[in-house]
């Protein structure tokens, strides 16, 4: 049920995004990918490199009287908000990039599918996580939390410095 | 100031990141090379941010 909740909200919400941005890639296609070249590279070096550099991002999180109810809405609630990942706290640039990939698509259909399959990977992978870390008894400590994050950004980092390469790949070739 | 801290950042002086700063996107340019050489390029990018996305919902576990 937590994973199911997570994962519909996300597919609905970036389905949702994925129709609402795709016209833009139809118009501005060119810009869209010299947007998405710089700001992979330059946010992969920053991640990578651990230099910090303002993103966009929501200081807005769950509130605590929202989450007392019964198990069943709260895990309703928690779903509908952390799910879709983009309402709340986010370290990662990575994030922001999805949306770049969503616009270059073809048609309406084919952003609001590949939409709704980010949405739906990202809640369910981040509910599962959380899930398999609890049912191992595995707790962190908030210490641990800011090493494990600093490792999260590290790989964030690499894996948009091989985007930008890509992006620059498919526009020279 | 961002320029300053470039310079004085301890990871920009190690060479193993220098190298990981040049080998990933090359890794990148390599990989949309051999994806149109299969024609297969308009599956590449739907495919890595699905699995991007997947990575990123598991990371979040370390957010506040």
């Amino acid at each position: 049920m937590y994973v199911v909740v997570h994962a519909v909200s996300g597919a609905l919400v970036w389905g949702a995004v994925g129709a609402f941005i795709e016209p833009l890639g139809v118009h501005l296609e060119r810009w869209l990918v010299v947007v998405g070249l710089v700001y992979a590279a330059l946010y992969g070096l920053s991640e990578v490199l651990g230099v910090r550099i303002p993103a966009l991002n929501s200081a807005w999180q769950v509130p605590p009287s929202w989450v007392r109810s019964r198990s069943r809405l709260r895990d309703l609630i928690w779903g509908a908000t952390l799910g879709p990942g983009i309402m709340t706290h986010n370290p990662y640039a990575g994030m922001w990039f999805l949306p770049f990939l969503i616009a270059l698509q073809p048609n309406v259909w084919s952003a609001f599918l590949l939409g709704c399959g980010i949405g739906a990977s990202h809640g369910g992978a981040r509910a599962a996580t959380l899930l398999a870390l609890h049912s191992r008894g595995v707790t962190c400590s908030a210490l641990r939390m800011l090493a494990w994050r600093a490792r999260c950004r590290f790989i964030d980092g690499l894996i948009l410095l091989v985007g930008a390469g890509a992006i620059l790949g498919l526009a020279v070739y | 100031m961002i320029a300053d801290r470039l310079l004085t950042n301890e990871w920009l002086l190690d060479r193993n990141r220098a190298v990981v700063c040049l080998f990933f996107p090359l890794a990148g340019v390599v990989g949309a090379g051999l994806a149109i050489r299969s024609g297969i390029p308009e599956v590449i990018g739907p495919a890595a941010a699905l699995v991007m996305a997947g990575l990123i919902g598991a990371a979040k576990f370390a957010s506040p």
